[in-house]
């Protein structure tokens, strides 16, 4: 695997060649501070854009034509990254090496035809499509609610990150939705290329510097910005912890716990929380699943994660609501467990093997390998193989010592009230 | 061993049966750091009664999965838990209607995880304390897919759609069947289903075929199991029917959702391969309510739907076809698909087109060894047979044969289960 890095007019080209695998990847990202304005104009315009084109002006056109490119496939997606917003079209499609050589420029001019000539009639969107996308927008707001875990975790989040941009959901309301016209939509469209947003082009495949002049040519005529933007949230917060119980007719109860962390070192934050969350909530052993399902049989699904870019930590599991207060004690005794350098000492090697296991996950994974190179031009991140022997280094002691540094702030429950 | 070579993408599979019957199926490759193993035996969810000798097992529902949590019961293997934690790997297991599988995903001492993978399915301790203990476990799990609405309609609609069928159960069960399960039902169906003969292993990764090969005979020779005559599955005689024509799941929900199947006699289609008739149906559906269909087009353009797909299935001697769709009115959608079902078209150039989208698939299968383990897994549980030719065999499918196969459907047995707004 080979990487470069070539900027053009601004644009940042990350080239990741590799024969790992049997497609060519292609990302672009548009990336600016966060504005919650632009959640509803992110989602409407990722949306339109690939509903339907000038050229391929219904849908049926522009998914028939996807299919005839042997299942071409352009994406769409609006997103929050801490303290920043970023849409990104992304393009995949089989190596032409099993196809035929032809595929890779139709396939590019597809993703061309998408980006560049949208829809749009006298300075507006198409009307009809601009309402077919707008039901489906409404459809999916009112959907929320079938989903207990996804109304779980919105609702976690506006408590544990509240102020921050991490409290709103990527989802628009209706009162959002109703706001956007065909006009409006287009003048933000126009944004895209007008210099508001860092623009980050990513391709992986079995391909050389020579498509990045071909994109080029095409690409040139956007301006990209080139602010130095970062994705990490750094916000003090409160010692006090905040609970709140929502109820709904689900038979399963969804509990979220949130733990603010202190400021930390890259070594804390990258390396030793990383061996902290194995053994608390991700490992096969870890010590909520031994303590909480295996020994009390409380839920079936139960780990933790850590957020990245609004630095927190997280618990979840499924349970049965009449086991709540049950439940909530024992993750805190876990959490607490932590300090037990007893505890820890039967998990924590394997915790680092688990480690070294999951990262080999990065080189059999074109999106994880597209994303950390755009990552990086925000967020500090190093080698893949650095990492490795970091997380070698980490001691027991510091693993010990972290906890000090992660405080219980939010506790929530989606209470399924079928039974 | 034989060498099979997966044409078009020159992905070589090593195979091999031993002689108390377990297949082998290792697939070396230099292209990831991590393995992927995985040992699946050819019970699932479909076993609902059997015959072996002289006694006839009724199977109570949900036992498949009980019993895998039981076997990959790592908690109660401090051990072998241990020794997996210590190598850094990640133990799993799954059941669906026609199999198990038990595996193990790691990057450390391929070998080790490889005898560790054996001894979890081979020395299991199935009491009934420990069965009793899981029932809590597998209730939460029993509640988590009932609230997922998708899933929770598929299951009803199989339960109308059949008078007899295993589908009528769910793979996990309910609560009320997993409570009368037992420690002695679950050991009689290990003692009599976990034979080598009725079991396979794959291996995939970067690895010495010859060396994992001896790992596995050696371990096989000391453990001395040998074939044995496997149960006789009794299927219970299906009628043409559906058993209810429509079901209304109250919702606090916005949207209508609904699904509509229809159901049809297999001998319709005179058409031996099930997995090429999937094929064929799955094109015929795609083509008349996938996003490039002009169905799919016109219900969207009229404000009738917001998503729309479909599927096939084949269970035993039927083929059901489903149509799922998200809408406004549930009921107005239902009115007119029930016209428009019977109109599905089919032409030459969309037909070579949905073509192309399965040879995708074959090609991009081979970027990741789980999907490459899931996919050869799959095919032995449903098809009995792994085609290293698929990619000619996709080549060779025929618009005529599809246009036959579309002709030979028939719209009589509906069933729709959908959801209205409590």
């Amino acid at each position: 695997m080979q990487y470069n890095k070539i900027i053009k007019n601004d644009i940042t080209y990350h080239l990741i060649n590799t024969n790992r695998f049997k497609s060519i990847n292609l990302v672009l990202f548009f990336t600016k501070e966060f504005d919650k304005d632009d959640i509803v104009f992110g989602n409407f315009l990722t949306n339109n854009m690939v509903y339907s084109s000038k050229k391929y002006n219904t849908k049926n056109k522009i998914a028939s034509i996807g299919e005839d490119l042997y299942g071409t496939k352009i994406s769409s997606s609006f997103g929050i990254n801490g303290k920043c917003e970023t849409i990104s079209f992304s393009l995949d499609f089989i190596n032409p090496k099993y196809t035929e050589d032809k595929y890779m420029d139709l396939s590019l001019d597809f993703l061309y035809e998408v980006l560049l000539n949208p829809n749009v009639e006298n300075d507006e969107f198409n009307h009809e499509f601009f309402e077919i996308v707008k039901n489906d927008a409404i459809a999916n707001y009112q959907s929320i609610k079938d989903n207990p875990n996804l109304f779980a975790s919105i609702e976690y989040a506006k408590i544990m990150y509240k102020d921050t941009p991490s409290e709103n959901c990527s989802i628009p309301s209706i009162e959002e939705i109703n706001r956007v016209t065909p006009k409006n939509l287009y003048e933000y469209y126009k944004h895209l290329f007008d210099g508001t947003y860092n623009i980050d082009i990513c391709i992986l495949g079995e391909v050389d510097t020579s498509i990045i002049d071909k994109i080029h040519k095409v690409f040139k005529v956007f301006k990209s910005n080139n602010k130095k933007l970062e994705f990490t949230i750094k916000k003090d917060f409160e010692n006090k912890v905040t609970e709140k119980i929502d109820s709904l007719s689900f038979n399963q109860s969804k509990l979220y716990i949130g733990y603010k962390l202190d400021p930390m070192s890259f070594h804390e934050f990258n390396h030793v929380l990383r061996v902290y969350n194995t053994i608390l909530g991700t490992m096969n052993d870890s010590i909520l699943f031994n303590i909480v399902r295996e020994a009390n049989s409380l839920c079936y699904s139960i780990g933790s994660y850590v957020s990245r870019y609004n630095p927190s930590l997280t618990i979840y599991a499924g349970i049965n609501k009449k086991n709540y207060d049950k439940t909530i004690e024992l993750i805190k005794s876990c959490v607490e467990s932590m300090k037990d350098k007893e505890v820890l000492n039967r998990l924590f090697d394997s915790a680092k093997k688990m480690i070294n296991t999951v990262l080999n996950n990065y080189y059999d994974d074109a999106a994880s390998q597209l994303n950390r190179y755009y990552s990086e031009q925000f967020v500090p991140l190093e080698d893949v193989e650095v990492t490795r022997k970091e997380i070698e280094k980490v001691t027991i002691d510091e693993v010990i010592a972290i906890n000090d540094k992660i405080h219980l702030n939010t506790i929530y429950m989606l209470k399924g009230d079928n039974n | 061993m034989k060498e099979n070579v997966f044409e078009k993408v020159n992905e070589k599979v090593y195979t091999e049966t031993l002689k108390n019957g377990i297949d082998l199926y290792l697939y070396p490759t230099k292209k990831t750091k991590n393995f992927y193993i995985s040992i699946s035996v050819k019970y699932g969810a479909r076993i609902t009664k059997y015959k072996l000798n002289d006694k006839t097992v009724e199977v109570i529902p949900g036992s498949a999965h009980f019993l895998e949590h039981k076997v990959m019961a790592l908690s109660e293997n401090e051990e072998i838990s241990r020794r997996i934690n210590e190598l850094g790997s990640l133990a799993n297991a799954w059941t669906n209607y026609y199999g198990t599988n038990y595996n193990i995903f790691g990057s450390i001492n391929l070998i080790e995880n490889l005898k560790l993978l054996l001894d979890i399915f081979y020395n299991t301790d199935i009491n009934e304390k420990c069965v009793n203990e899981e029932k809590g476990i597998i209730g939460e799990e029993i509640d988590m897919y009932k609230d997922e609405i998708n899933s929770l309609m598929y299951n009803n609609l199989f339960n109308n759609l059949f008078n007899k069928s295993y589908v009528k159960n769910t793979v996990v069960g309910e609560r009320e069947d997993i409570e009368k399960i037992t420690a002695k039902s679950l050991n009689e169906i290990y003692d009599d289903y976990y034979t080598p003969n009725n079991t396979f292993i794959i291996v995939s990764g970067d690895f010495e075929v010859e060396e994992v090969r001896k790992v596995i005979h050696d371990y096989m020779d000391k453990l001395d199991l040998k074939k044995k005559e496997l149960p006789k599955r009794i299927i219970e005689k299906e009628t043409d029917n559906v058993c209810l024509n429509y079901e209304e799941i109250k919702r606090d929900s916005e949207n209508d959702r609904v699904k509509y199947a229809i159901k049809m006699d297999k001998k319709r289609f005179n058409f031996k391969d099930d997995l090429f008739l999937r094929y064929y149906i799955s094109i015929i559906m795609s083509s008349n309510f996938s996003s490039s269909s002009p169905l799919y087009e016109k219900y969207k353009n009229e404000g009738l739907i917001i998503s729309m797909s479909s599927g096939v299935n084949i269970i035993d001697d039927y083929v059901v076809i489903i149509v799922s769709a998200t809408c406004n009115n549930g009921s107005k959608f239902i009115e007119r698909l029930d016209k428009d079902i019977k109109g599905l078209t089919l032409d030459k150039k969309t037909f070579e087109r949905k073509k192309k989208i399965f040879l995708r698939s074959y090609i991009l299968d081979f970027d990741n060894i789980e999907d490459i383990e899931y996919n050869i897994c799959e095919s032995i549980l449903m098809d009995d047979k792994v085609d290293y030719n698929e990619y000619t065999h996709i080549s060779n499918m025929t618009y005529e044969e599809a246009s036959n196969i579309l002709n030979s459907f028939k719209y009589e047995n509906v069933c729709v289960v959908r959801t209205i707004k409590e």
